[in-house]
C-alpha cells in the first residue's frame, strides 16, 4: 500500500501542470467560438505539448494502452483548467487505446505513431439515437476483401475535428470497429452541436452511408463485447477524472469567493453555514479524487475489482460534482449566477458529466449485478 | 500509488472473518437485545490476538502495523460482529492500551500493557465530561497535587467500558487556569478509593458496549500514575484521534459490507410480483449505493492507517474528512438496507436494524460531524 505519488508520477504531474498553466480561462473560452479548423490546430498543439510532457500516453500494445488509460489520472490538472479540453484530449487517447488493444501489429504501426506524438485527433462513435433511428444500428457488410459501413452515431466527441473515427458497428451479429477518416466518401458530420454545457468540446453526429472500409481498417469481429467494455470503462474513468478536476476547481472558486465577499461586516467564510458547506464540498471532492485514483490504479494493476471500482468512482464523482457545483453557486450567489462566471459554467458542465458515458442508472445496475452474482 | 494489501494482510482478513463468523457472531443478537457486554466474546477476541494486535510482542501483542489493524476491524464488521463489541475493543486497545504504551514509563508499560493486550484486563479512556466534549479546554475534572500524588475530583461522561474497566486513562486539569496546557493524563485502577462508576447509559445502538459515567471524589492517585509529563494531556488525547479516524471507524465500514451481503441474499430469495426483488431496479440501486459508499469510505480510512504506518504526523484535514464521510454518508445506505428488507428489516432477527442503530453513532462519537466540518473549514481558511 502506498498513498504517495512516485517520483516518476510526481514528475509527470509537474510537467503537465507546466503545459496547463498558460491556458487561462479567457483562452479556453475562445475554444467555444473558434472556427473548427482553428480549434483542430489548437487541440493538436496542446496534445503535442502534453505528449512531450508525458501526459498523453498512447500505448503500443494492450498492456501499455491500458496502463496509459489508467495514467489519465495525472491529467486531472487539465480537467481542473477545462473539463471540455480534458475530454477532447481523452477522446483521442481512447481512440488510440482501441487501436492498441484490438488492432493488429500493422494497424498499430500505421496509426499509433502520429497519435502518440499528439499530432492527430481521434474520436470514437458508439452511441446511437435508439429505436427511432431510421436506418437502424450501425452495421458492416462484407464486400469482397473489404466492408461497407452504414449507420449514424450521435454525440461524438471530436466528431467535427477528428482525423480518425473508430465506429462501433455490427458485423454478422458481432461487435466490430471500423476506422474511418472524415474525408472518406459517405462520411458526413452534422454541425457542431450546441449544448447546455461542456461548450469547449466539438461534438457532432456522424453519418456513414455505405462507407468503404478496407480490411486493414476493421477491428474484429469480436466474439465478445470486450472492446465495447474496454472503451466504456476507459471513457467512464476519464469522466470520473474530469468530475474530480471540476470539483477541485469549484471548491477553490467558492472558497475564494467566501474569503473576499463581505456581508454584515465580515467575510462570508466566517458564517458557519458557508464554512460547513465548503467543508462538505471539500470532503466530497477529496473522496471522489481518492476513489478515482484507486480505480485507475486497479485498472493498471489489472485487479479483478477494477470494473466495479471504475463504475463506483464514476457514479460517485459525477453525482457529487453536480452537488458541489450547486453548493458553489449557492455560496457565490449573484456573482456565480452571472453568465461566464466559473461557477455557472461548472454547474452546466457538471450536468453534462452526469449524462456522459455510461448513465449512472446503468452503472448502478451493473455494480449491483456483479455483487448479486457473488452471493 | 498502490492500494493493494499484502498477501499476509489478505490472508489475515480471511482468518478474522472465519473466526468472527464462527466464534463471535452467533452470540451477538442475544447480547445486543439484552444490552449486555459479552465477556465470553471478549475472552475469545483476546485469545485470538485481536486485543493487542498492534502492540509489540514483548508486551503481549502481535506487532502488527496499523493497516493490518484496520483490516481486522473491517473484517469484524463485515462478519457481522456488532458495533458495540468493536467499539469496546477500539476504546480498550487504541484509546487505553496504546495510550499507556505510547506515553507510559517502562514500569507503567510492563505493569498494564500485557494485561490489556491479552484481554485479561479491560481498559477505558475518560476525556468527555457532562460539560466538556469536543471543547477539551473546558474540562472541569481537577487533579490537585497533594503530597506524593494527586487528588482527582470531577466526573466523566459517555465512557466506553467505563463501569467494567480494570484500568482507566483519565484526563484532568492540573492547572485550572491553563487551557490545553493545563491538562494531564493519569492511570487510575478500579478499586482506587474515591473512584467509582455511575450509571450505565441505555443507548439506541452499540448496546453490548458499556457506556458509563465515572465519578472521582477525592480520589488519590500516586505520582507514578501520571502518564507522560504534567501538562501533556491534550497532546496525548489528540494522538488518540489518529486511531479514532482509522481503526475505530473501520468496523463501521465493514458493517456496510455486511449489509451488502445481507441485502443480496435477501433480495434473491424474497419474491414479490412473481419474481425475486433483486430483479427490480430500485433494489439494485440500493445495493449499488451501499457498494459505492463502502469503496469510497474504505479508501479514506486506509489512507489514514497508511499515513500512521509511515510515521507521518497526523493530517487533521484527511482525518476529519474520513470521519465526516464515514459518519454522514453511511446513514442513507444503512437506512436503505433496512427498507430493502421491508417489515423484516424492522425486526431484530434480520440484524440489519441493529446495524442501522449502530451506524447512528458514527456521526456522533469521537467528535460529531459538525466538529469535523469546523476542523475542515478552519484548515481551508488558513490555506
Amino acid at each position: 500500500m502506498n498513498f504517495s505519488w512516485t517520483d516518476h508520477e510526481t514528475g509527470v504531474r509537474e510537467r503537465i501542470a507546466a503545459v496547463v498553466k498558460p491556458l487561462s480561462d479567457e483562452l479556453i473560452r475562445t475554444f467555444e467560438q473558434m472556427p473548427l479548423p482553428d480549434l483542430k490546430r489548437t487541440v493538436a498543439s496542446i496534445q503535442e505539448s502534453l505528449a512531450e510532457a508525458g501526459g498523453f500516453v498512447v500505448g503500443s500494445d494492450p498492456e501499455s494502452a491500458t496502463q496509459g488509460i489508467a495514467e489519465s489520472i495525472h491529467l486531472g490538472v487539465l480537467a481542473r483548467a477545462s473539463v471540455s479540453l480534458f475530454l477532447t484530449v481523452r477522446a483521442t487517447a481512447e481512440f488510440a487505446g482501441l487501436v492498441a488493444c484490438f488492432g493488429d501489429a500493422s494497424m498499430r504501426a500505421k496509426i499509433l505513431d502520429p497519435l502518440a506524438k499528439g499530432r492527430t485527433i481521434g474520436a470514437v462513435g458508439l452511441s446511437e439515437l435508439g429505436e427511432e433511428a431510421e436506418i437502424g444500428p450501425a452495421h458492416v457488410t462484407r464486400e469482397g476483401d473489404s466492408y461497407r459501413l452504414t449507420g449514424r452515431k450521435c454525440f461524438v466527441t471530436n466528431g467535427p475535428i477528428a482525423d480518425w473515427v473508430a465506429v462501433f458497428a455490427h458485423l454478422e451479429g458481432h461487435d466490430a470497429i471500423c476506422l474511418v477518416g472524415p474525408d472518406q466518401q459517405g462520411v458526413s458530420s452534422s454541425a457542431r452541436s450546441e449544448l447546455m454545457g461542456l461548450n469547449g468540446i466539438a461534438i457532432s453526429d456522424l453519418a456513414f452511408d455505405e462507407v468503404l472500409v478496407p480490411r486493414d481498417h476493421l477491428l474484429g469481429p469480436f466474439d465478445s463485447t470486450a472492446a465495447r467494455s474496454w472503451y466504456q470503462l476507459s471513457a467512464d474513468l476519464s469522466i470520473a477524472v474530469a468530475a474530480c478536476g471540476l470539483m477541485e476547481r469549484t471548491v477553490h472558486a467558492a472558497s475564494e469567493h467566501a474569503r473576499h465577499h463581505r456581508r454584515g461586516g465580515k467575510e462570508i467564510f466566517a458564517r458557519q453555514e458557508v464554512r460547513f458547506k465548503l467543508a462538505e464540498m471539500l470532503t466530497l471532492s477529496q473522496t471522489a479524487d481518492l476513489l478515482t485514483s484507486r480505480a485507475a490504479w486497479a485498472r493498471a494493476a489489472q485487479s479483478p475489482d477494477a470494473r466495479a471500482l471504475i463504475r463506483c468512482a464514476k457514479v460517485f464523482a459525477v453525482e457529487n460534482a453536480e452537488k458541489v457545483a450547486g453548493m458553489a453557486l449557492q455560496i457565490t450567489a449573484g456573482a456565480g449566477y452571472r453568465k461566464g462566471s466559473f461557477c455557472e459554467r461548472a454547474y452546466r458542465d457538471a450536468k453534462g458529466l452526469a449524462l456522459a458515458g455510461t448513465a449512472v442508472e446503468v452503472s448502478r445496475m451493473a455494480i449491483a449485478d456483479e455483487i448479486l452474482e457473488r452471493y | 500509488m498502490d492500494f493493494s494489501l499484502t498477501d499476509e494482510q489478505t490472508s489475515f482478513r480471511e482468518q478474522v472473518l472465519r473466526f468472527a463468523r464462527g466464534e463471535i457472531v452467533p452470540r451477538v443478537r442475544e447480547h445486543d437485545l439484552a444490552a449486555e457486554f459479552d465477556r465470553e466474546s471478549w475472552k475469545r477476541l483476546g485469545d485470538f490476538g485481536i486485543l493487542g494486535l498492534h502492540l509489540p510482542v514483548e508486551y503481549g501483542g502481535s506487532g502488527a502495523d496499523v493497516v493490518t489493524c484496520v483490516v481486522a476491524g473491517e473484517a469484524l464488521g463485515q462478519a457481522g460482529v456488532d458495533g458495540g463489541l468493536t467499539l469496546s475493543y477500539g476504546a480498550h486497545t487504541f484509546l487505553c492500551a496504546d495510550t499507556i504504551f505510547s506515553h507510559g514509563t517502562e514500569e507503567q508499560k510492563r505493569k498494564y500493557v500485557p494485561k490489556l493486550a491479552s484481554g485479561g484486563w479491560i481498559g477505558c479512556m475518560g476525556l468527555t465530561e457532562p460539560g466538556a466534549g469536543s471543547d477539551v479546554a473546558a474540562l472541569k475534572t481537577r487533579a490537585d497535587r497533594r503530597g506524593a500524588g494527586y487528588v482527582l475530583n470531577g466526573s466523566k461522561m459517555f465512557i466506553t467500558n467505563g463501569s467494567i474497566a480494570d484500568v482507566a486513562v483519565i484526563f484532568a486539569k492540573t492547572n485550572p487556569e491553563g487551557e490545553h496546557a493545563g491538562i494531564s493524563a493519569f492511570i487510575v485502577e478500579r478499586g482506587t478509593p474515591g473512584f467509582s462508576a455511575g450509571r450505565n447509559l441505555h443507548k439506541m445502538g452499540v448496546r453490548t458496549s458499556v457506556t458509563s459515567e465515572l465519578i472521582f471524589e477525592d480520589c488519590v492517585v500516586p505520582r507514578e500514575n501520571l502518564l507522560g509529563e504534567e501538562g501533556a494531556g491534550f497532546r496525548i488525547a489528540m494522538r488518540t484521534v489518529e486511531w479514532d479516524r482509522c481503526t475505530l471507524i473501520a468496523p463501521f465500514v465493514g458493517q456496510m459490507d455486511f449489509l451488502i451481503e445481507r441485502c443480496c441474499r435477501y433480495a434473491k430469495q424474497r419474491h414479490q410480483f412473481g419474481r425475486p426483488i433483486a430483479s427490480f431496479q430500485a433494489i439494485k440501486h440500493k445495493i449499488a449505493d451501499l457498494k459505492i459508499f463502502v469503496e469510497a469510505a474504505r479508501t479514506l480510512v486506509y489512507r489514514i492507517a497508511w499515513c500512521k504506518d509511515q510515521g507521518r504526523p497526523v493530517n487533521h484535514l484527511e482525518a476529519a474528512i474520513a470521519k465526516l464521510f464515514v459518519g454522514d454518508w453511511s446513514l442513507q445506505p444503512a437506512n436503505d438496507a433496512m427498507v430493502l428488507h421491508g417489515g423484516y428489516g424492522y425486526c431484530h432477527e434480520y440484524d440489519v436494524e441493529r446495524v442501522f442503530r449502530d451506524s447512528r453513532l458514527a456521526p456522533i462519537g469521537g467528535g460529531t460531524s459538525d466538529i469535523q466540518k469546523m476542523i475542515i473549514s478552519k484548515i481551508m481558511e488558513g490555506e
